[in-house]
């Protein structure tokens, strides 16, 4: 059985602005329009055990409320959905002892003591065993390098620092499943490294299921096989995450700097695909198979001095595709 | 009885935390320390004060309202002691926060009350504890009556908590949350003294409506009657009741929260 | 800029949301347990200077003046401190301490306007608290509580800035509280103190908040001499507080993040 399986799933927001105490009555009485709002519309999939799963989306594309709704946190308005074999709001205590969150921009831990002190609350919390508790904290400690931290009080703790402690906090008590909300917002690159290896090794020792939410596809890039991009409630994408790329027919980019200044395109081109510039020339879409025949072409045609390949960029990619919007099948 | 030693070792540790919280900031803790004394120690004082000037009111006497004071101190240290953090609810509820809880394995209302331990409420409970016992031989009642006072104040903490909770419910249900704290607090005013200097009508509603009556009063009664036999069965049923159904609108508000999102 | 802090100050509140309405409610229970309980009390001889009347009057003074006189400048310093968003306000001291002076008037204006009025009125109509005194001691009445806003402001000002040190807000709002309950003249007035602890009272500063423009009001006074002594004391407040920020700039606590 999978660890996450929704079918049809749809929540709905109905609001009703009221903010002064006369609204509050004209409510009451029925005379304060409703407004609906399907924050996830018809969403249907399942995500298997161990498997690591980006979710991308715009800003209000539902994420988060998807997020909620798996936790049990909402009550869906109609579907069904089964995480780790149960009905999250329905049986939602007994699932927690199994999930874990983290927020990036909220911490779960204590502020104004020690990081330790939080940990410990959490073996209690989730009735961890204190050999087990002990040797994953001191292979978390190790892993994130938190042994000079930990005793510090966290409000002193940069926001990279913190970061590491919730990730320890979150898996400390083995969860089978984990929700990360933007952890890597702020972190500089050094940071988002240590993260990165962390959870990789994750990955690799337990088999924890992770459904990572952020805007920087780097970390999506490197951490997960799988990709789902959420627009407008619904799910638009759902498979290979360096499949997208290739579904939505990028190509790679070349770029060729030449000695002169008016330059001349190979022929066989399509239209619109090349851009010509003064000592410059930009081809788009290029299948990977065709690189070396018109690079060939290009160098034969013109004196050029620098090449310039990149592969389809990934935010490209999403901006193309917020632009197109192509709906696509699962 | 498993769960109850696991959220007795919770309470512990979380309360352990708050208050490592609050003795990290050393001066701070100190002259919180001093101003808890002050504070309790004046309360008592102001009262005293008011008496030098009259010697009875509305036939009560100077050991009765005390005694009634401190009982109400003591029911209000109680509450002040385990439940307060319930009215930072609408906090929690903007924020955020309370989703943190719902993602736990502990129970919502426990946890919200061990998020934040306010330690003035030792204060409050144990000058409580001083006036009763003060006021309590100087009416020279029978000592064996004593052990009435753990049913007593447990009721009528019980009757605060019920009050509290369910202003507390409406965060779940109303907007932006309200702001109930303010309100509280000078509602719990009224538990300080006896129900029947109030007038009529306000004496009815404080006691059936805000039954702020049962929380102070009516225990109080036991004590200041002869009549246990009344009072006794009266209150308990009474708190036992309440409090179930504040409980049952803490639940049915939450349903309403996790339907609705924030 | 300042009259822009006021109307910010004044705007943040919606006109009669519910939460004003709960306000004007707690205010006016409150009022109604100390009618109730003063009324019973003077129903046998009160040795004292007030009479029941003048006790009510105030009471409902007194409420009056909590729900509008108070700046809350210790608990905003308070929650900057604890969050450590104080960095970038530490170098603008003295900007940053009169933005909070310039919109707690705005709220307090409307606290006056819109819970203070509907109190007051509810009172009289429930309670008919007659009153005795007439424009010239309101004039007198209302300068003295100007004064006594300006030393609240700075008093309350004292105790953010002392948070910088003890980092945490619990104790200095406790203390707050000890001050307020006892040495103000809040709940009781001063003069029903027992003599000796009405002495040391009386050398304290903190019964301007409260005690001495209520018992103006009620009682008349010396005002000249009142004034001129509550100028003194907010003189030796405002010195104290600047000295104070000057201390704290340079041995600031930074906390992370």
């Amino acid at each position: 059985m999978e660890q996450i399986e929704l079918k049809n799933l749809t929540k709905t927001y109905v609001s009703k602005e009221l903010r002064s105490f006369k609204d509050y009555f004209l409510a009451l009485l029925g005379r304060i329009p409703e407004r609906r709002l399907d924050a996830v519309s018809d969403v249907s999939f399942s995500i298997a055990k161990g498997e690591f799963v980006g979710l991308i989306g715009r800003n209000g594309a539902g994420k988060s409320t998807l997020i909620k709704l798996l936790t049990g946190i909402l009550t869906p308005t109609s579907g069904e959905i089964s995480v780790l074999g149960r009905v999250p709001h329905r049986s939602r205590r007994q699932n927690n002892y199994k999930i874990s969150a983290v927020f990036g921009q909220r911490t779960q831990l204590k502020w104004d003591i020690s990081a330790y002190e939080s940990f410990r609350l959490i073996r209690y919390m989730y009735d961890v065993p204190e050999a087990r508790w002990r040797s994953n904290l001191e292979r978390f400690v190790r892993m994130l390098d938190l042994s000079r931290l930990m005793y510090k009080p966290v409000r002193t703790l940069s926001l990279g620092q913190r970061m590491r402690m919730e990730l320890c906090a979150a898996f400390l008590y083995d969860p089978e499943l984990v929700f990360l909300d933007e952890p890597t917002i702020g972190l500089d690159i050094f940071a988002k490294e240590v993260i990165g290896d962390f959870l990789l090794e994750i990955k690799r020792s337990k088999e924890t299921t992770v459904l990572l939410t952020t805007h920087d596809v780097s970390d999506i890039e490197r951490l997960c096989e799988r990709t789902m991009i959420l627009d407008g409630g619904k799910v638009v994408f759902d498979g290979e995450t360096n499949g997208i790329a290739e579904i939505l027919e990028m190509g790679i980019f070349l770029e060729f700097k030449c000695e002169k200044r008016e330059t001349v395109l190979p022929p066989g081109l399509a239209g619109g695909q090349a851009e010509t510039l003064p000592h410059c020339i930009k081809i788009n879409g290029v299948d990977k198979r065709d690189v070396p025949r018109l690079t060939q072409s290009v160098m034969g045609l013109n004196n050029v001095l620098e090449i310039k390949v990149e592969p389809p960029d990934f935010e490209k990619v999403l901006k193309n595709f917020y632009a197109s919007k192509i709906p696509f099948g699962t | 009885m498993a769960i109850l030693s696991r959220y007795l070792k919770l309470y512990i540790v979380a309360g352990a935390n708050n208050l490592k919280s609050l003795v990290v900031y050393k001066v701070d803790f100190i002259i919180g320390l001093v101003s808890m004394f002050l504070n309790n120690a004046m309360r008592f004082l102001i009262l005293l004060f008011i008496f030098r000037l009259v010697d009875q009111i509305k036939g009560w006497s100077f050991d009765q309202m005390l005694f009634l004071y401190g009982f109400s101190t003591m029911v209000t240290g109680l509450w002040h002691c385990f439940f307060i953090n319930v009215i930072s609810l609408p906090y929690y509820v903007r924020t955020g926060g309370f989703d943190r809880f719902l993602l736990r394995p502990v129970n919502l209302l426990f946890q919200l009350t061990i998020d934040s331990l306010d330690e003035d409420g030792w204060g409050e409970l144990l000058l409580g504890m001083i006036l009763v016992l003060t006021a309590y031989f100087r009416l020279e009642l029978p000592a064996a009556k004593l052990i009435l006072l753990i049913p007593a104040v447990l009721s009528g903490t019980a009757v605060l908590i019920a009050v509290s909770l369910m202003l507390s419910s409406l965060s779940f249900v109303s907007v932006g949350g309200v702001p109930i704290m303010g309100l509280l607090v000078k509602m719990f005013e009224f538990t300080k003294y006896p129900v029947d200097i109030f007038g009529n009508t306000l004496k009815i509603v404080l006691s059936t409506v805000i039954p702020l009556g049962f929380a102070t009063f009516y225990p109080g009664m036991m004590f200041l009657t002869e009549n246990v036999a009344l009072y006794l069965p009266l209150v308990l049923l009474f708190s036992a009741g309440y409090f179930m159904f504040s409980y049952f609108i803490w639940n049915y508000s939450l349903k309403f929260y996790v339907s609705s999102g924030s | 800029m300042r009259a822009a802090f006021a109307r910010v100050g004044f705007t943040q509140n919606q006109v009669y949301s519910i939460s004003t309405y709960l306000n004007i409610l707690a205010a006016f229970l409150f009022v109604s347990v100390q009618y109730y309980l003063w009324s019973a009390i003077f129903e046998h001889a009160v040795h004292g200077q007030y009479s029941l009347s003048d006790m009510l009057q105030y009471v409902l003074a007194a409420e009056v003046l909590s729900v509008c006189l108070h700046s809350n400048a210790d608990r905003q310093l308070g929650q900057m401190v604890r969050t450590g968003s104080l960095a970038h306000v530490m170098l603008k001291p003295v900007a940053f301490t009169e933005q909070i002076f310039f919109e707690s008037l705005g709220v307090n204006a409307y606290r006056l306007l819109f819970i203070c009025v509907p109190l007051v009125l509810c009172s009289i109509f429930a309670f008919g608290v007659e009153y005795h005194f007439g424009p010239a001691r309101l004039a007198g009445f209302l300068a003295l509580a100007g004064l006594a806003y300006i030393f609240i402001y700075l008093f309350e000002l004292l105790l953010g800035l002392i948070s910088f040190f003890s980092v945490n807000t619990w104790g200095i709002n406790s203390l707050k509280m000890a001050v307020i309950t006892v040495f103000s003249g809040r709940f009781l007035p001063i003069s029903a103190y027992p003599e000796n602890f009405r002495a040391l009272v009386d050398e304290l500063p903190f019964k301007i908040m409260y005690f001495e423009p209520l018992n103006f009001l009620i009682k008349g006074g010396d005002w000249a001499g009142m004034f001129i002594r509550q100028c003194g004391w907010i003189a030796a407040a405002f010195l104290v507080v600047f000295y104070l920020q000057r201390a704290l700039l340079k041995k600031m606590v930074i906390q992370g993040g």
